[in-house]
């Protein structure tokens, strides 16, 4: 019997050497001259930055940004302030306020966008829950969310979900309990934020993440064909040798 | 230890004798980086950093190779009219374009307008390879792929076909391209898809189109002109557009919908990796600390502290930081200075706080300062700015005229020299030296510099470049490796083409 596992073992190993000889070597002299080769331009690695700042919603750093490096912001800098007036709004728990900003600021987003509204008004009941106001709370679900939750199965669930907070003495451990946590509104304000800029045409999300996920995805694809020095520790961008 | 990982153990030392491998000369980066604006040569392939690298692109149809006797060409060869009578299989009137499909890029693609079904309608719309015989039609042969118009059927290496769509006739746009990223054929008619196969056939593809029956025309489409395809398909699209962009989109971008569909795709394959969610604001910050760009910094960091939760971005290692913030109040003054076209201003600051990056020998082999050099040059670009020709002259004379000789410096001053030579030196061809991104180059060159004085820099190469930017080389080397180990065909990362694009429609 141990005689079956050593071959089966040593058959392991020989297809791991197959696998390691097929794959192309590429030493860290001649990949760092491949690095060295590619152009890239100043002002777009600016515009990277820029793209960023614009996208979170960091509006003074955007325009700082604009003064000392000369890059366009290339949106409109007073939608931005609007938007994270919003963004912070939900995040602080005002969501009634939050929702008449959005409204004025395009009366379509909600309109357009019947999960969103529902979470704004989740968020709403969450709040009143938190506060305390329970009969609010529940002529709030009944009037509001209760027809929204009929027209949607899920809305009706997650409807659900949130009056059952009203059942616990101790909301902070109940099953339910993270619908109260702070990480719910940062949530809820993620989700307004993505639709105000996708309204205006605008990415969602800022470009820098993409282009660090598009690495380790193009890196995990190239670690089948190839051993080369790879960028593991994405915020030093260190090369490291892939010797073992 | 097994076998295996002995021996690429082995070819990992092998590889990594000491530190300093391939270290880059601080010189010679920047003194290549202050031409980067200059046109290329004609001919020569960019980067891969062009929209579409540079490969020869189908123009219009091949008269010397066609089946001659069966078809006439017209002047403009982009019409083909089969003026013969057909008898058998083997009079096909077939013929490719000049130049085969380009494969550094997403999609190829082009059109055959029907202008005459004449006494059959037997036209095709294809890729036949090198080797194809003309008087066939294409996908009867091995290695070639038809769309056939009499009876929608696919050819695809043999006599026999399979029912693929709809027929077509005249007045009726069929088009045919290749998707290098799912490796298939897809055809089109009247701007809607029909349908796409597997592509198996590799090496060069020529488009094609045959006629077959007396007086059938075609009218062939390389994008000189709109595509059907795309513009329906995109209407919602486009639309939503302000109109400056409708007008700005060039031909090559009518593939645009399709393409974009297919990039997001890809993209949203891409967007479930999981990623540390401060990664992003690390990079950013060591950037902004890198070129110092202070007070963008200090806004910055304020902000992530007053967000909700507060973003943490100190590195790990903290000694790192310190290296960086080395110098970033003057490194921000100096950058203001040059960004401002006052030269004579930065070198004297420079005098005073870092006087040894104006020395000769520093860091240097010879005895040139490049950073004294590339200060020079701007200052006489200033002077040439302002039209002061006599003083610009004056002092070309004085400071540059020594590097007209030395190898790396001699095209940069000869470019700058012929500023002279013209009334309007923005058209011309060394109008990229009166750019701002020709200040921007010098301002980094100095802020490298700088940092270089550093006593306790460890790694030079830190110097040069963010920690950004070497993600984003990173980034473009494993694309084009993962491209060349795949049959070299597809299209590689280009950070110009991500910033431009938006993988954000309205309605998706």
């Amino acid at each position: 019997m141990s005689l079956v596992w050593i071959v089966l073992r040593h058959l392991a190993d020989i297809e791991e050497m197959v696998k390691a000889e097929s794959k192309k070597v590429i030493s860290r002299v001649e990949w760092e001259k491949k690095l060295n080769d590619v152009k890239i331009r100043k002002e777009d690695m600016n515009r990277l930055v820029m793209n960023f700042f614009v996208t979170e919603g960091y509006v003074e750093a955007a325009e700082k940004f604009q003064r000392e490096s000369g890059t366009e912001t290339g949106i409109d800098l007073g939608s931005i302030i609007d938007r994270m007036a919003v963004k912070k709004a939900v995040q602080c728990g005002n969501v009634e306020d939050a929702i008449v900003k959005v409204n004025d600021l395009n009366p379509e987003i909600l309109d357009t966008n019947p999960q969103l509204f529902f979470h704004l008004q989740q968020q709403r009941l969450i709040e009143l829950i938190r506060n305390g106001k329970i009969e609010e709370a529940l002529e709030f679900a009944q009037e509001e969310l209760a027809p929204r939750g009929e027209e949607d199965q899920s809305f009706l669930e997650e409807l659900e979900r949130t009056v059952s907070l009203l059942a616990f003495e101790d909301v902070a451990n109940c099953p339910v309990g993270e619908l109260l946590d702070i990480s719910q509104r940062l949530k809820t304000a993620s989700e307004v934020n993505a639709a105000i800029l996708t309204s205006q045409s605008h990415e969602k999300e800022p470009k820098i993440p993409t282009l660090l996920k598009m690495l380790i995805w193009a890196q995990k694809e190239l670690d089948q064909k190839a051993i080369y020095p790879r960028i593991n520790d994405l915020s030093t961008a260190t090369l490291e040798d892939s010797g073992v | 230890m097994s076998a295996a990982t002995n021996r690429t153990a082995t070819a990992g030392n092998l590889s990594n004798n000491g530190n300093t491998t391939n270290q880059q000369d601080p010189a010679s980066y920047f003194l290549a980086l202050a031409r980067q604006g200059s046109p290329p040569p004609e001919g020569l392939t960019g980067g891969a950093d062009e929209e579409y690298e540079r490969e020869d692109v189908p123009t219009e149809l091949n008269t010397i190779n066609s089946s001659g006797g069966f078809v006439v060409v017209s002047t403009d060869k982009l019409s083909v009219k089969y003026t013969n009578v057909n008898l058998h299989g083997h009079d096909v009137g077939a013929v490719q374009a000049n130049k085969p499909a380009p494969v550094k890029r997403l999609v190829y693609y082009f059109e055959m307008y029907v202008k005459n079904a004449g006494a059959r309608g037997q036209f095709a719309i294809g890729f036949t390879n090198e080797t194809f015989k003309m008087r066939r039609q294409p996908g009867w042969e091995a290695n070639t792929c038809g769309y056939h118009g009499d009876d929608g059927h696919l050819y695809h290496g043999h006599g026999k076909g399979q029912p693929f769509g709809p027929t077509f006739t005249t007045n009726d746009t069929v088009g045919a391209g290749i998707n290098y990223g799912s490796q298939e054929f897809f055809f089109t008619k009247n701007g809607a898809i029909v349908g796409a196969v597997k592509k198996e056939i590799t090496g060069a593809l020529f488009p094609t189109v045959a006629v077959h029956s007396q007086n059938e025309e075609i009218e062939v489409n390389f994008g000189q002109k709109q595509f059907a395809f795309d513009i329906k398909a995109s209407c919602s699209f486009f639309s939503s557009l302000p109109c400056f962009c409708w007008i700005n989109l060039s031909v090559c971008m009518m593939t645009f919908e399709y393409e974009r569909l297919e990039r997001m795709k890809q993209h949203l394959r891409i967007d479930k990796t999981p990623l540390s969610p401060n990664a992003s604001y690390k990079l950013v910050r060591s950037y902004l600390l890198h070129y110092g760009y202070e007070e963008t910094l200090n806004s910055f960091e304020l902000a992530t502290k007053n967000t909700v939760p507060p973003i943490s971005m100190s590195q790990e290692n903290g000694s790192d930081v310190q290296d960086i913030m080395y110098a970033l109040n003057q490194r921000r003054e100096l950058r203001q200075l040059i960004r401002n076209g006052e030269i004579d201003a930065a070198i004297n600051k420079i005098r005073q706080w870092f006087p040894q990056i104006l020395e000769p020998d520093y860091l240097l082999q010879d005895d040139k300062s490049a950073t004294c050099f590339l200060l020079h040059c701007q200052k006489f670009i200033e002077l040439v700015r302002v039209g002061e020709l006599e003083e610009a002259v004056n002092y070309g004379r004085m400071e540059l005229a020594k590097f007209f000789e030395l190898p790396g410096y001699n095209d940069l001053v000869q470019d700058c020299v012929a500023l002279l030579a013209y009334e309007e030196p923005l058209q011309s061809a060394v109008g990229y030296l009166l750019e701002g991104t020709q200040r921007e180059t010098v301002a980094d060159t100095v802020n490298a510099m700088v940092l270089l004085t550093n006593p306790n820099v460890k790694d030079l190469q830190g110097c040069l470049q963010s920690y950004l930017e070497r993600v984003v080389r990173q980034l473009t080397v494993c694309c084009l490796e993962k491209r060349s180990l795949s049959g070299n065909q597809g299209e590689c990362f280009s950070l110009r083409r991500a910033l431009n694009s938006n993988y954000n429609a309205k309605g998706s």
